[in-house]
């Protein structure tokens, strides 16, 4: 018995082929456009939906569930007028069974389901630059301390004798840690003699500035969340990329600008202490200039909460809390500094219409210290609007550099609908064309072949869905081309038993060496595509990695379709049979 | 059914000749009219609007001509849908006034890129294009023989280069989803020229053909492929044909390049590939050193 498979193997592709299908299931069941809203305001958000005449929705405990998002968008406008706090977010309708094994539906791209996509640019370099200027300052401190002189010139500094030298590389290799010194000595001669000036070279560590990236690119991209949640939008992605840049999908929300108001605001606050030498750097504040210190004493991303607020003699003031990390030192900044004045200083980066970036910075509040500081503060000299702009600007997080927005694309629903509508209407179409093909073609063995489809599609989808890759416009075009694929795994199979059976009538035999000689050629074409999706997936972006990861998975599934699942249907079917029919 | 054997190396020049035509007539176009990049290669700004009826479109150049802003205004698809690009993104204001202009019109999308994105994205997209090249010429080399891999990588760049020859000429927009299908059509190409240098090399090793030219070996490898070449090939057409009609506008720049790309990929691996192949001199001896050496990997 040549094609027969073994007990335990049906088992197994029946097993797999079972498990699958449970966690294909669950996209079956989509999303659906809902509201959430606080359990003791139900009876308003019912009053509200029912005399606006809004149509289709179905109201639970919590929230509401819409069939369009139109409907949602509409019915939020109507929640909000009435000062109903609510927020859009979509709700899973998947059975509860499903979701105890972990089967949830496939996530929708923005193309297909609209929403707003943003990319963000840190500006990192910023960054580097403040850090080194605060690390040179560093410098001074340490050979102020051990009295040791030198001349700074560029990135060198110059000794004058070799013991100053060694003394100062010392303290700075145990105290800095931002740049590599090394020494060295150079002689210099003229007609008076020679002079002997001895060096040390500092520059920064490739480390220290991967350590600065990382964690800018992380304090951003938690500000962005912070802000992002201020926006009500639940299945929101904040992804970091490359070189600063940081994409920000909103899947289902429609206001653009007002998604860009909250999230594209790039200002930085920087606290610092007034100064009134002449020498410092002037800027403006309300209609006037103020002189601020260039030490940064507390820097927007080191509040973690802010509230406007009234004090005892009815000012408006803003309570700050201070997140744990930067207490001690902020505290004794401070204590230093009672009795002077501390600003606010807001940095923004705006772009001209000429493409230049403008970094604009103002002071935004002045107030005086008047004890030291400790975890909560509260910064006073302000009017009401200012105390509310100020709270809401630090709560929500400030950036701890300037961010650009460098693309950003709005997709409305009704195209995101048309897009997966059409799209997986050509899916079927498709394949109904290419089975009723198969079956005309290659008659019962084409059959076995359309099944092997079907499970194809059956297990790239659970496996789609397992893995949680977000279904794109282009994860569609891969599906259509690894079905492709899969049946050309079945064409090669069948050719090649035609042509077996035409050196040997034998028809098991004939089966068997089809497939073992098909199968290597199979195997060839299925590495080298998965190379072409490796390296995709490695050196594309954006819907070229989506379409590289449907790929990859899809020639996994069928290479188990067409090739095992096919053969057990054709051992059960033909297992036995003297003559065949291949076209 | 018998398996009729066709002479493709005595016709190389024929198909060699048309190749080199049509690379050369794409190069002259790509050097002349250039290559039309979409949005996401060159940056700037692209809105697109739709209505239940016709939009006027000279409504909407007269606003934009009022603000002073440079926009070129078009029609996608049919007269429903509007796209206006521009370099910077439209102000808030001016895009709500222009989508109150015609009735019943709704914003579908806009889209802003970067000047900077867009480079980078095409630098990347070269890159890609040619590491996976790289990359499979490696593993053909490895599996099979340099010659294959040499003759397959020729006929592989064939394919993109046509396809982005006639996106050119046509003035077609070039953009990310097309060139993922350009990496498509690669992976397709090869998978056709895999099937026919896999066959070769089995006839290669074969003891009853030893005496045979490598050339009536490599015509019948690619003769006795050629059924399920051409099975598959209509197949796939056929499915990306369907998505080309019904997949809706935003695919369809993606199904033309397949399009395109499966009829040469087809051709590239019947025509050109095994051809070049045997030019370059490949013969038996190359296979059977190679399982030889293969027999010898395995053993532990």
């Amino acid at each position: 018995m040549k094609n027969r498979y073994k007990i335990w193997q049906n088992l197994l592709i029946i097993f797999t082929i079972l498990i699958a299908i449970i966690y294909c299931v669950p996209n079956l069941f989509q999303d659906k456009p809902a509201i959430e809203f606080r359990a003791n305001q139900k009876e308003r958000v019912i009053q509200t939906l029912k005399d606006n005449d809004v149509k289709n929705y179905i109201v639970n405990k919590k929230d509401v569930t819409f069939t369009s998002t139109e409907d949602q968008l509409f019915a939020l406008t109507l929640l909000q007028d009435k000062n109903i706090s609510a927020s859009l977010f979509l709700k899973n309708t998947t059975p509860s069974f499903l979701k105890n094994l972990n089967a949830y539906p496939m996530k929708l791209g923005l193309d297909l389901r609209g929403g707003v996509h943003l990319l963000l640019q840190a500006d990192i370099d910023e960054v580097i630059k403040k850090d080194r200027a605060n690390q040179e300052k560093n410098i001074i401190k340490v050979l102020r301390n051990k009295k040791v002189r030198a001349k700074k010139s560029n990135g060198k500094l110059i000794f004058s004798s070799e013991k100053a030298r060694d003394v100062a590389l010392y303290e700075m290799q145990t105290n800095i840690f931002a740049f590599k010194f090394s020494p060295s000595k150079k002689e210099e001669c003229d007609k008076d003699g020679c002079k002997t000036s001895y060096i040390i070279d500092y520059l920064t560590r490739d480390e220290h500035i991967q350590n600065l990236k990382e964690s800018i690119t992380k304090q951003t991209i938690l500000t962005l969340k912070k802000r992002v949640n201020e926006l009500g939008v639940s299945e929101a992605v904040v992804q970091s990329y490359d070189g600063g840049k940081i994409a920000v999908d909103l899947p289902g929300l429609q206001d653009a600008s007002r998604a860009k108001n909250i999230i594209g605001k790039t200002a930085a606050l920087e606290f610092r202490i007034v100064s009134d030498e002449q020498s410092s750097m002037m800027y403006p504040y309300k209609n006037s200039k103020v002189g601020l210190q260039e030490d940064i004493i507390l820097s927007g991303d080191s509040i973690s909460n802010a509230q406007a607020s009234i004090d005892d003699q009815l000012n408006h003031i803003v309570q700050v809390s201070l997140s744990s990390s930067v207490e001690n030192r902020f505290n004794q900044v401070t204590k230093e500094n009672v009795g002077n004045a501390m600003a606010v200083l807001m940095l923004e980066s705006k772009k001209t219409n000429t493409g230049k970036t403008v970094k604009t910075s103002k002071v935004i509040s002045v107030a005086t210290i008047q004890s030291a500081l400790g975890s909560n503060f509260s910064i006073s000299g302000l009017n009401e609007d200012e105390a509310k702009d100020l709270s809401l600007l630090l709560r929500a997080g400030s950036m701890p550099t300037t961010v650009n927005i460098v693309e950003e694309t709005v997709l409305g629903p009704s195209l995101g609908q048309e897009n997966i509508t059409k799209g997986i209407n050509a899916l079927i179409l498709g394949i109904i064309i290419v089975s009723v093909f198969m079956a005309v073609y290659y008659k019962g063995f084409g059959m076995i072949a359309n099944i092997a489809i079907v499970i194809n599609l059956v297990c790239l989808l659970a496996l789609l869905s397992i893995v949680g890759v977000t279904l794109t416009l282009s994860g569609i075009a891969a599906i259509v081309l690894t079905l492709g694929m899969a049946i050309d795994a079945n064409v090669l199979i069948y050719e090649r038993i035609k042509e077996e059976l035409q050196i040997n009538k034998n028809v098991q035999n004939g089966i068997f060496v089809g497939f073992n000689k098909a199968f290597a050629t199979i195997l060839d074409a299925n590495v080298t595509t998965f190379i072409v999706g490796a390296v995709l997936l490695t050196l594309g972006s954006g819907p070229i990695q989506a379409f590289a990861v449907t790929l990859i998975l899809g020639l996994i599934t069928s290479m188990f379709t067409a090739v095992i699942c096919t053969k057990a249907l054709v051992n059960l079917f033909y297992g036995n049979s003297k003559e065949i029919s291949l076209g | 059914m018998q398996i009729k054997y066709i002479d493709f190396f005595g016709k190389r020049w024929i198909f060699q000749g048309l190749s080199i035509i049509l690379i050369l007539i794409s190069l002259i176009s790509f050097t002349t009219k250039g290559i039309n990049f979409g949005l996401e290669f060159t940056g700037g700004n692209q809105i697109q609007i739709t209505s239940t009826n016709a939009v006027n479109i000279e409504l909407i150049r007269d606003a934009l001509d009022g603000s002073e802003i440079k926009a070129v205004v078009k029609n996608i698809g049919n007269d429903k849908s509007v796209v206006i690009s521009t370099q910077k993104p439209l102000p808030e204001k001016l895009l709500q006034e222009i989508i109150l202009l015609n009735k019943n019109t709704i914003l579908d999308k806009s889209e802003y890129i970067g000047p900077q994105i867009g480079s980078e994205l095409a630098q990347k997209g070269i890159v890609a294009v040619l590491v996976s090249v790289l990359c499979t010429m490696l593993y053909i080399a490895i599996r099979f023989e340099y010659r294959l891999a040499v003759s397959s990588a020729i006929a592989l760049a064939h394919d993109p280069i046509i396809i982005m020859g006639i996106f050119s000429i046509f003035g077609i927009s070039f953009d990310l989803t097309t060139l993922a299908a350009l990496l498509a059509v690669v992976g397709y190409s090869l998978n056709d020229t895999i099937v026919v240098f896999d066959r070769a090399r089995e006839n290669f090793l074969k003891p009853k053909n030893e005496e045979m030219s490598p050339a009536s070996i490599m015509n019948n490898s690619i003769s006795q492929t050629l059924s399920r070449t051409l099975i598959t090939s209509f197949l796939t057409f056929t499915a990306i044909l369907v998505l080309y009609i019904f997949g809706g506008p935003s695919l369809q720049s993606f199904a033309l390049c397949m399009l395109l790309g499966v009829i040469a990929g087809t051709y590239s691996s019947i025509m050109i590939a095994g051809n070049l192949a045997v030019q370059m001199g490949v013969q038996r001896s190359n296979f059977i050193r190679k399982s030889l050496s293969d027999k010898y990997a395995d053993r532990p």
